[in-house]
């Protein structure tokens, strides 16, 4: 074998070995999967056209078909990569249009099986195996350039309108494949008019490409370093046990099962170095989430204390007692407020750090039926003083004159409603928190609605997690520790058949809306 | 008589504050956020701004900026009185022209009164 078919074999396997990766990634949108496609059906082309170098003359033809339906494919796949990959919200295409762009495939298999003035000459030249083509490849070419053309087209497109780290990735995979669709065009397609012989170029920009597509996807941190040297090992030793195969034919299906041993070996091999780089990432992420949560926990907690110290600092040493009495009482209340906050915020640490080792469960000795119209009144009267220090309108309302009792915990059942009602007043600059219990049929319903920023749509699907805070709210000015949500949710769970649930509008406001069973 | 301009969103620290510098013989006048405090800056002309940073509207960051680029407030000398971390914000908050930083929980309010005492004499400011 010839250092040029080896190389084609080699890139052939690289293309199966992307092919392997996109797989391992997860086949997650359309984009993907017509990626996969892609390199399925560059993988056989390129394949295709190295046993066309290796093989006997006889079998030449068939490997050249084999490559020229592939290519045809190929540029297929690709045109329906780029359409998903640009058309992010495009969910799917008729039934009438995939035939329509799988036309031009159907007409090369039968051209190409057919023997229809696609291949007019079959000959062995003193460079090698040539082809001359005949007019039936005119239509071939069109197919290839309008369908690679319009994809390279509306891949720039796409670049032009992309910003921060979409476009410096789509610039690699942009300068990848539009250097590799020129190459192929060239010396695959245009070239072997005149002679075949540069014929095995043309593939060798798809090292171009790869390493691109490898180095935008590396150098962001998508993978770890780990990763990718693991599959390149694994790659280059399957190449070389693949490439063993046809060497010479002694011990054949010896060296075949060698090779398949390998591919098993090397695919548990990258599976468990994936999950580890899987399980780091998460560890990374708990780790900064900790130290944002260590941040805004030390000076949420510093807040009450500093009033707290200061004002008792001021009796210690005897101001305050110069005061009237009326004034005196005035500072004792404060340092009582904001014991209590502090005391709350010190419960909300403990709690969400004791729901994280498990499922959080109400105690069981402890659960009697609640009565949830006393208890909302005194979380009313509790969150008074802060929504008129805001202007804000506090109301309770209800709708039934007798409200079945629930069975709860009143610790935590007054901690998972305060907590919205803290949210709800602390994210609305102007208007109203209306707190609504209502009863129908076996449910309790208890609604809080406010007028306040309301959670963006992109952040609705996080809104229960730990430490999470919506983007508008985190531009805001808030002590909010992010718990707080996370921590209501975990009781509310607890109870049985109960839930909770969210409606918002971003500027408008946002109602929750929480259900017992009586 | 000295007169204090406290920029702090917490009541309770404002009751405190005003207090403890009226009861040993200052001025002091408040902004409950940093956008009233900006304006009062300008209009009332205080000998000393005390500074919070973490504030809805416009933050103690923001107000100092302002401060140190209006002609009219450049010469007043600001000092932040903060719950935030001193390691994090202390060497941004002096480069930005801060006297000193101070934290809430470290400083108690009668050393507060008696360091900015101190500051303004030295300084013969009054």
């Amino acid at each position: 074998m010839d250092i040029k078919t080896l190389i084609l074999f080699f890139i052939s396997l690289l293309n199966g070995g992307l092919a392997a990766l996109i797989i391992f990634r997860g086949l997650k949108n359309k984009a993907n999967v017509f990626f996969f496609l892609t390199l399925v059906a560059t993988f056989f082309w390129v394949f295709g056209l190295s046993m066309f170098r290796f093989g006997s003359f006889e079998n030449g033809i068939y490997w050249a078909m084999l490559y020229y339906i592939s290519a045809s494919f190929c540029t297929t796949y690709f045109l329906y990569f780029v359409v998903f990959f640009v058309n992010k919200n495009l969910r799917k295409i008729s039934l009438l249009k995939h035939s329509l762009i799988h036309l031009p495939n159907i007409i090369t298999i039968i051209i190409l099986l057919a023997n229809f003035h696609f291949i007019k000459d079959y000959t062995l030249e003193p460079w090698g195996k040539s082809i001359k083509l005949g007019p039936a490849y005119f239509f071939y070419t069109t197919h290839i350039i309008s369908y690679m053309g319009y994809a390279i087209f509306a891949l720039i497109k796409r670049f032009r309108k992309a910003s921060g780290i979409e476009k410096t990735q789509l610039n690699f995979i942009v300068f990848g494949t539009v250097t590799a669709g020129i190459f192929a065009i060239i010396f695959n397609l245009l070239l072997p008019f005149y002679t075949y012989k540069f014929v095995w170029l043309g593939p060798y920009s798809l090292m171009i490409m790869a390493v691109a597509i490898t180095y935008a996807i590396t150098k962001h941190h998508l993978m770890g370093i780990k990763t990718i040297t693991s599959e390149i090992l694994v790659g280059l030793l399957l190449s070389i046990l693949f490439i063993n195969i046809f060497f010479n034919d002694n011990n054949l299906w010896f060296k075949i099962i060698i090779f398949l041993v390998a591919v098993l070996i090397g695919y548990f091999l990258i599976k468990s170095v994936f999950k580890e780089v899987r399980q780091r990432e998460h560890i990374e992420k708990l780790m900064k989430m900790r130290s944002e949560f260590l941040d805004i926990a030390s000076h949420q907690l510093k807040t009450p204390i500093s009033v707290i110290m200061g004002t008792a600092s001021m009796f210690k040493e005897g101001s305050i007692g110069k005061l009237p009495e009326e004034q005196q009482q005035k500072f004792v209340d404060n340092i009582y407020r904001k014991a209590v906050k502090l005391s709350g915020i010190v419960r909300d640490i403990l709690s969400a750090s004791e729901f994280d080792t498990e499922k959080f469960s109400l105690p069981e000795g402890r659960l009697e039926p609640v009565d949830l119209e006393k208890l909302l009144v005194k979380i009313k009267d509790d969150s008074k003083k802060e929504a008129d220090e805001k202007g804000l309108e506090l109301n309770f309302i209800k709708t039934k004159a007798k409200i079945s009792p629930i069975i709860s915990d009143e610790f935590y059942l007054t901690q998972a409603i305060a907590n919205i009602v803290d949210n709800a007043i602390k994210y609305t600059k102007t208007g109203k928190i209306d707190i609504m219990l209502d009863e129908d049929k076996k449910k309790v319903i208890l609604k809080i609605k406010d007028t306040g920023v309301g959670i963006p749509e992109g952040d609705k699907n996080r809104m229960f997690g730990k430490f999470e805070r919506a983007r508008n709210a985190r531009d805001m000015y808030t002590d909010g520790s992010g718990l707080g949500l996370f921590i209501s949710k975990e009781i509310i769970d607890a109870h049985s058949e109960a839930s909770i649930k969210f409606n918002s509008k971003e500027n408008e406001g946002t109602e929750f809306i929480i259900t017992f069973q009586t | 008589m000295a007169k204090i301009l406290l920029i702090e969103d917490d009541n309770d620290q404002i009751l405190l504050y005003h207090t403890v510098f009226k009861m040993n013989g200052f001025d002091i006048i408040s902004a409950i956020d940093g956008k009233i405090g900006l304006n009062r800056a300008k209009n009332e002309h205080p000998d000393l701004i005390i500074l919070d940073l973490n504030m809805e509207e416009m933050s103690g960051e923001e107000v100092i900026k302002r401060l140190k680029k209006n002609p009219e407030t450049k010469n007043i000398p600001v000092i932040i009185l903060t719950n935030m971390d001193k390691k994090k914000f202390q060497s941004q908050m002096l480069e930005l022209g801060a006297e000193y930083f101070w934290e809430k929980t470290v400083v108690m309010p009668l050393d507060v009164v008696k360091k900015v005492r101190d500051f303004l004499e030295k300084n013969k400011i009054k």
